[in-house]
C-alpha cells in the first residue's frame, strides 16, 4: 500500500514538487524499504540518461536555405478579421459563398411561410432564421470557419463566437468542449493571442536584456575584522546597523564575536565601507548566489498549491452533505492551506534576502 | 543580418533538437524546422508575449511534429527518396573533447536512447522532450501540449514510467552509462 502510494509520487519528489509532508513521508520510506529505493535509482537513472542527450546542430546552410523559401512565403500576416479571416487567403471561396447566400434564400423563405414547427423554432436552426442577417452571415461564416477548422486544422476566431452567443442561454457557462480546447491551442500556436503585438528586433532585445527573467541574486559578504576592543567594535556596528534601517544578530565566545548584520541592498557599498574603518580588514569575502531557480520552483509550486486549494474550496461548495472535520476533502484543504503557508513563508525569506545584504562580521 | 535571421540562429539548434527527438528521424527534422520558423515568421506579428517566446515557438514545432507524425501514420509507405535522404544525413551534435573510443560509447548510448524514447506515446515523448532536455517548467509544457499543470504533472509521471521501462528492458544502456561514467569521473 505505503509502495504503491510512494511510486506515484517519485516522479514529483524528482522534480523537488511534492508537500513538504509528503516530502518526508517518501524519503523516510525509501531508507527503509529496498525495493522503492532501486525503483528510485532505475527512475533517476533513466531521467539521467535524456538529460545526458547532447543539442542538435543545425547545418551551416540552415539559414540560406530558409531565407529563400522565407522569400517565397512572403511578408508576415496580419490576424484577418471579418468574415474573410475564416478563410485561407482572406477572400471567401466561390462555392461557400454561394452555399451561404442559399442558406440564407432558404432560411428566410422557411420563415417567411411559416413553414418550421414549434420544434423547429427552439433549435438552432430557428435561432439562426430570428437572426438578423448580419448576424446571420456572422453566425454561418463562423460554423463554416469551425468546420473548415476541423477538416485544415486551423483555428476559428473563438473570441468572436463567444460575443455572439454571449447574451444568448446556449452553454454560456459551459466549459470550452475538446474541439474548441484544441482550436485554442492552435490559435496560440498559431500565434493568435490577444495582447501587445511582438517583432524579432523587440524579442531580441527583450532577450539580451534578459528581461523576460531577470537572475535572482542574495549577495553575501564576510569580513574579519582585528580589533582592540570587541565591546567598543560592537557598540559602533550596532549604532552604525540602526542608523541605516538594518538589523543585527549577534554570538559571542570567549575569542571571537560573529555578527549577522542584514542591511538594504542599496545601503550594502557604504555600509561596508564604515565596517571596515572600525577595525583591521584580515580576511574579506563577497559570495553572489543566484538562486532563480528555487525562487522559480517555490513560486510555481505554490500556484500549484493555490489551483489545488480553489479544486478543494470547489468540490466543498458543490457536495452539501459534508462530514465536517472527518471529511477528506476538509482534511486536505487543511493540508493544502498549510502547505500554502509553509511555501509563502519560503518565498517571503527568498525576497528578502533578495532585497537585504547579509554581511558577517567575525570580530576578533 | 537580420533581426529574424539573428532569432533564426539563436534558436535552430534549439528547434532541431525539439524535432530530432521528438520525431525521432534525422531525414525530416531539416524541413520541419524550415516549416516551423516560415509559421513563426508569419505569425510573428500576432505573437502578443503572453508566454515566452520559446514557449511559443516549441508550440508551434511540436505542433507541426503532430501534423507530420498524423500524416506518417496515414501513409506508413516509406519511399526511395526517403531511404536514401536517411542513410545520406545523420544526427549532427555538438562533438566533446573526448577520444575516438569514448565518443562511439557516447553515440550508441544516445542512439539506444533515442530509440527507447521513439517507442513511447506522441504526447509521454513531447512531455519528456520539454522537461528533461528543453528544461522548460511545468507551467511552460502545460502551454505548450496546450493542457493543466495537473495534466502535465501526471503525463510526466507516466512517461518517465515508460520510459524507465523501456530502458530497464535494455540492460546493456545501464552498463554503457556506468562504463562512461567511470571513464568520466
Amino acid at each position: 500500500m505505503r509502495c504503491a502510494k510512494v511510486r506515484k509520487l517519485m516522479s514529483h519528489y524528482l522534480d523537488g514538487k511534492l508537500r513538504t509532508s509528503e516530502k518526508i513521508f517518501v524519503s523516510r520510506h525509501i531508507n527503509i524499504c529496498p525495493a522503492c529505493r532501486h525503483e528510485l535509482d532505475e527512475l533517476l537513472a533513466a531521467v539521467k540518461l535524456l538529460r545526458g542527450l547532447p543539442e542538435a546542430s543545425a547545418p551551416p546552410a540552415f539559414w540560406t536555405q530558409l531565407s529563400k523559401r522565407l522569400m517565397l512565403a512572403g511578408q508576415p500576416k496580419q490576424r484577418r478579421s471579418g468574415i474573410a479571416g475564416f478563410f485561407p487567403g482572406g477572400r471567401l471561396w466561390p462555392g461557400a459563398a454561394v452555399a451561404a447566400a442559399l442558406i440564407l434564400i432558404i432560411g428566410f423563405t422557411s420563415l417567411w411561410y411559416g413553414l418550421a414547427g414549434q420544434q423547429w423554432r427552439e433549435s438552432k436552426t430557428f435561432r439562426v432564421a430570428r437572426s438578423t442577417p448580419d448576424e446571420y452571415g456572422e453566425i454561418s461564416s463562423i460554423e463554416n470557419g469551425k468546420e473548415k477548422a476541423k477538416a485544415t486544422g486551423a483555428a476559428p476566431a473563438v473570441g468572436k463566437e463567444k460575443a455572439i452567443t454571449s447574451g444568448r442561454q446556449q452553454q454560456a457557462t459551459s466549459p470550452p468542449s475538446g474541439e474548441e480546447h484544441e482550436a485554442r491551442q492552435r490559435q496560440f500556436a498559431d500565434g493568435q493571442q490577444d495582447s501587445a503585438p511582438a517583432s524579432p528586433t523587440t524579442l531580441i532585445l527583450q532577450e539580451n536584456a534578459g528581461a523576460k527573467q531577470p537572475a535572482k541574486i542574495v549577495h553575501r559578504t564576510r569580513l574579519d575584522l582585528e580589533v582592540d576592543d570587541r565591546d567598543r567594535a560592537y557598540n559602533l556596528l550596532f549604532s552604525l546597523v540602526q542608523k541605516r534601517g538594518g538589523k543585527m544578530e549577534v554570538d559571542t565566545d570567549k575569542d571571537t564575536s560573529r555578527l549577522v548584520i542584514r542591511v538594504p541592498i542599496l545601503q550594502m557599498l557604504d555600509v561596508l565601507k564604515e565596517i571596515e574603518l572600525i577595525g583591521k580588514v584580515s580576511h574579506r569575502e563577497a559570495q553572489d548566489l543566484d538562486v532563480t531557480a528555487d525562487y522559480l520552483n517555490i513560486q510555481e509550486h505554490l500556484e500549484q498549491l493555490q489551483q489545488e486549494k480553489e479544486k478543494l474550496l470547489s468540490l466543498v461548495k458543490s457536495s452539501p452533505g459534508s462530514l465536517g472535520e472527518e471529511d477528506p476533502v476538509q482534511v486536505e484543504l487543511k493540508s493544502v492551506q498549510v502547505e500554502i503557508e509553509k511555501t509563502e513563508k519560503s518565498l517571503k525569506n527568498i525576497e528578502e534576502d533578495l532585497s537585504t545584504a547579509n554581511i558577517y562580521v567575525f570580530l576578533h | 543580418m537580420s533581426a529574424f535571421e539573428e532569432l533564426v540562429r539563436r534558436y535552430e539548434n534549439k528547434v532541431f533538437t525539439v524535432i530530432y527527438r521528438f520525431v525521432g528521424n534525422w531525414a525530416d527534422v531539416n524541413d520541419l524546422a524550415q516549416e516551423t520558423f516560415i509559421r513563426v515568421y508569419q505569425s510573428l506579428p500576432n505573437f502578443r508575449q503572453e508566454s515566452g517566446f520559446a514557449t511559443w515557438l516549441y508550440s508551434i514545432a511540436a505542433n507541426i511534429c503532430r501534423d507530420e507524425l498524423r500524416k506518417k501514420r496515414r501513409r506508413p509507405k516509406i519511399s526511395l527518396d526517403e531511404i536514401t535522404a536517411s542513410s545520406d544525413l545523420l544526427p549532427s551534435f555538438e562533438a566533446g573533447p573526448d577520444c575516438l573510443e569514448n565518443r562511439l560509447e557516447q553515440c550508441e548510448l544516445q542512439d539506444a536512447v533515442q530509440e527507447c524514447l521513439s517507442t513511447l506515446p506522441d504526447e509521454y515523448r513531447l512531455a519528456l522532450v520539454m522537461r528533461e532536455i528543453q528544461g522548460l517548467s511545468y507551467r511552460e509544457i502545460a502551454v505548450v501540449l496546450g493542457c493543466s499543470t495537473g495534466t502535465v504533472k501526471s503525463r510526466l509521471s507516466r512517461a518517465r514510467l515508460a520510459f524507465k521501462q523501456e530502458v530497464t528492458a535494455k540492460r546493456e544502456l545501464f552498463q554503457l552509462l556506468l562504463r562512461l561514467e567511470d571513464k568520466g569521473g
